[in-house]
């Protein structure tokens, strides 16, 4: 019986056989509800893409096994019908895109997966929409900025209406505003169309709608809880090298100079909420 | 004294990519030594597109690059030259990493520019020590590196060139808490001993509020401000229509004033704004 949408147990991954002490992944196990939103933080090589393409099939584990859906993403027949299910948007755009016009790339994953013509056509709309990408459909990718392209490697996966997104740092290249966008985007399909999310990125703060926030450290997963109490982990954070958002960050000075107010807050305007109802005495 | 400097800068890009235009219009700035600017503005602004014609990788339609008080294009057949004198760190690290190995990737710059191996191992081994690039990673080959590591490696490359003018492509993208502040440090202590100019595009209005002294704000390929990081951030509503925003402490205190308080909004650091409420607080008992 499989209850969860992703099941990862017990997974080592090594990429150089040779090396001993070199384990990208160590013994790591993980389930994820179907519709949940999980958010991976951790600190430069601490494994989160290797994660992610472990998840997507890319690579098999050494160790332990992965099932997706009721598919063993080591065994090679299973491949299609998990790309199916589970799209991995790369930390590289480049890495993802191939084609030489932005609209045929955002056609190439649904083509690969025989959707019809029509229905291509208004999923890559839809999709080069909502990431705002739209005036761009004709250009060739290489004409693209960084931000620019960073969107449309999302708007590729996002027309292949997987029912699960592995976001790795999908927002790393965006201004804020573009950020909150895409982070409101991806949010919208987690909670309207229950897409099963997993967002890995090193802003704190897009943690905030998460159901669930996961870290790693070297290779293995140091902390799995709901946001908040996760932030209030300082030792574990600190001893993984991440860093609190700002507002958080300032709440805990706030409270350590006597002022009473609750620190696991992390957008602004809760923030500035709390800190007012505190100063004006409730 | 002005280390680099743009008279007058435009470039259009022979094909367009879109309706809009792919172009910067009529730049001018000046850098002084030992001075740090940061480039803020939407995707598409016209960031990376400035940045390049720093060094020469772009050659303006109209306008002028000085480096040094010096013409940047007076002799064509030089421009290789010059783009060891201005470091550019490009925004994906992919485009700067092609050799067998990290070690080699960060020697090809100073290599081409004939230093001695003896020289070169010295400059490796100190700006590596100052990123946190570990030994086993040198020896990795680039494409057996982690993002973050990536970029790391990409920033020592061009910091062993030791250029006049340090050119950051967003350098903190996908850099974790610690890599961040390694690469803080590694600016400072290298401007401190060469008194190198630096100009850092980035996002994270956070990140130039700490390293900035001056902010340049681009949309639509036009300068729409430049001045002081005080100067700059005081206008949030304009910011917000450019697609940018204020550090998330600088809005806490900004949604506090529009409660009423009467307290500073000009603060961009979480210990000067602590230090802001607290003693506000303190007052009003
Ligand atoms: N192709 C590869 N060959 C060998 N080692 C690799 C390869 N890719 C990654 N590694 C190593 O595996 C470890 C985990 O890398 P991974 O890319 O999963 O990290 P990450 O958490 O995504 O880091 P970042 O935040 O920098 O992107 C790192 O030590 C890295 O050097
Ligand atoms: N090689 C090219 N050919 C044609 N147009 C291009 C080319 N490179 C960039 N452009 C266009 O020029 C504009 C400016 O691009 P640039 O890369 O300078 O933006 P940017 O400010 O660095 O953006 P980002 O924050 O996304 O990196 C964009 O609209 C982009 O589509
Ligand atoms: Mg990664
Ligand atoms: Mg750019």
């Amino acid at each position: 019986m499989q209850s969860s949408f992703i099941e990862v147990k017990n997974v080592t991954y090594k990429y150089d056989e040779d090396v001993e002490n070199q384990v990208a992944i160590n013994n790591v196990s993980l389930s994820i509800e179907k519709g949940s939103f999980t958010v991976i933080l951790g600190h430069n090589g601490s494994g989160k893409s290797t994660l992610a393409k472990l998840l997507n099939g890319m690579l098999k584990p050494d160790k332990g096994r992965i099932v997706i859906d009721g598919l063993d993403t080591s065994k090679t027949e299973n491949e299609y019908e998990i790309r199916k299910r589970l799209g991995l948007v790369f930390q590289n755009p480049d890495n993802q895109i191939i084609c030489t016009i932005v609209e045929e790339d955002v056609a190439f994953g649904p083509e690969n997966l025989g959707i019809e013509p029509k229905e291509i056509r208004k999923r890559v709309d839809e999709a080069l929409s909502l990431v705002g990408m739209s005036d761009f459909a004709k250009a060739a990718p290489h004409q693209l900025s960084g931000g620019q392209k960073q969107r449309v490697a999302l708007a590729g996966i996002l027309a292949m209406e997987p029912e699960c997104i592995v976001l790795d740092e999908p927002t790393a290249m965006l201004d804020p505003i573009g950020r909150k966008e895409v982070i409101n985007a991806i949010t919208r399909l987690n909670k309207e169309k229950n897409i099963t999310v997993i967002l890995i990125t090193h802003f704190m703060e897009e943690a905030e709608n998460a159901d669930r926030v996961i870290i790693m450290n070297k290779g293995e997963i140091v902390a799995d809880s709901e946001p908040l109490k996760v932030f209030s982990m300082s030792d574990v954070l600190k001893s993984s090298g991440l860093s609190l958002p700002q507002t958080t960050e300032l709440l805990t000075l706030l409270k350590n100079g006597g002022l009473n107010v609750n620190s696991g807050i992390i957008s602004p305007k809760g923030t500035a909420d709390e800190i007012f109802s505190v100063i004006s005495g409730r | 004294m002005s280390i680099l400097k743009t008279k007058n800068l435009s470039f259009t890009y022979p094909q367009i990519s879109s309706v809009h235009h792919a172009t910067i219009n009529d730049i001018s700035f000046s850098l002084d030594s030992g001075e740090t600017i940061g480039i803020i503005g939407h995707t598409g602004s016209g960031k990376s597109t400035l940045l390049q014609t720093l060094n020469g990788l772009i050659k303006p339609d109209s306008g002028m690059v000085f480096l040094n008080e010096k013409d940047l294009w007076e002799n064509p057949k030089e421009i290789y030259q010059k783009r060891f004198k201005v470091g550019l760190v490009f925004q994906y690290p992919e485009y700067q990493l092609f050799e067998e190995t990290a070690y080699k990737d960060i020697a090809y710059g100073p290599k081409n520019m004939g230093l001695s191996d003896e020289e070169i191992d010295l400059r490796i081994n100190e700006y590596s020590a100052l990123l946190g690039i570990t030994e086993d990673n040198l020896n990795k080959s680039p494409f057996e590196l982690s993002g973050g590591e990536k970029r790391r490696v990409a920033l020592a490359g061009i910091l062993a060139m030791e250029p006049d003018v340090l050119v950051l492509d967003e350098p903190t993208a996908g850099l974790d808490p610690i890599g961040r502040t390694m690469l803080f440090n590694a600016i400072k202590e290298y401007q401190i001993k060469t008194n190198a100019g630096v100009i850092i595009v980035s996002h994270s209005m956070e990140d130039l509020s700490k390293m900035c002294d001056k902010l340049l704000v681009l949309s639509g390929g036009e300068i729409k401000k430049f001045g002081s990081v005080k100067d700059v951030f005081l206008d949030s509503a304009e910011l917000n229509n450019l697609g940018l925003d204020v550090p998330m402490v600088t809005r806490v205190m900004l949604e506090l004033k529009a409660k009423g308080l009467d307290i500073r909004s000009d603060i961009f650091t979480v210990d000067e704004a602590a230090k802001e409420i607290l003693n506000f607080f303190s007052q009003s008992l």
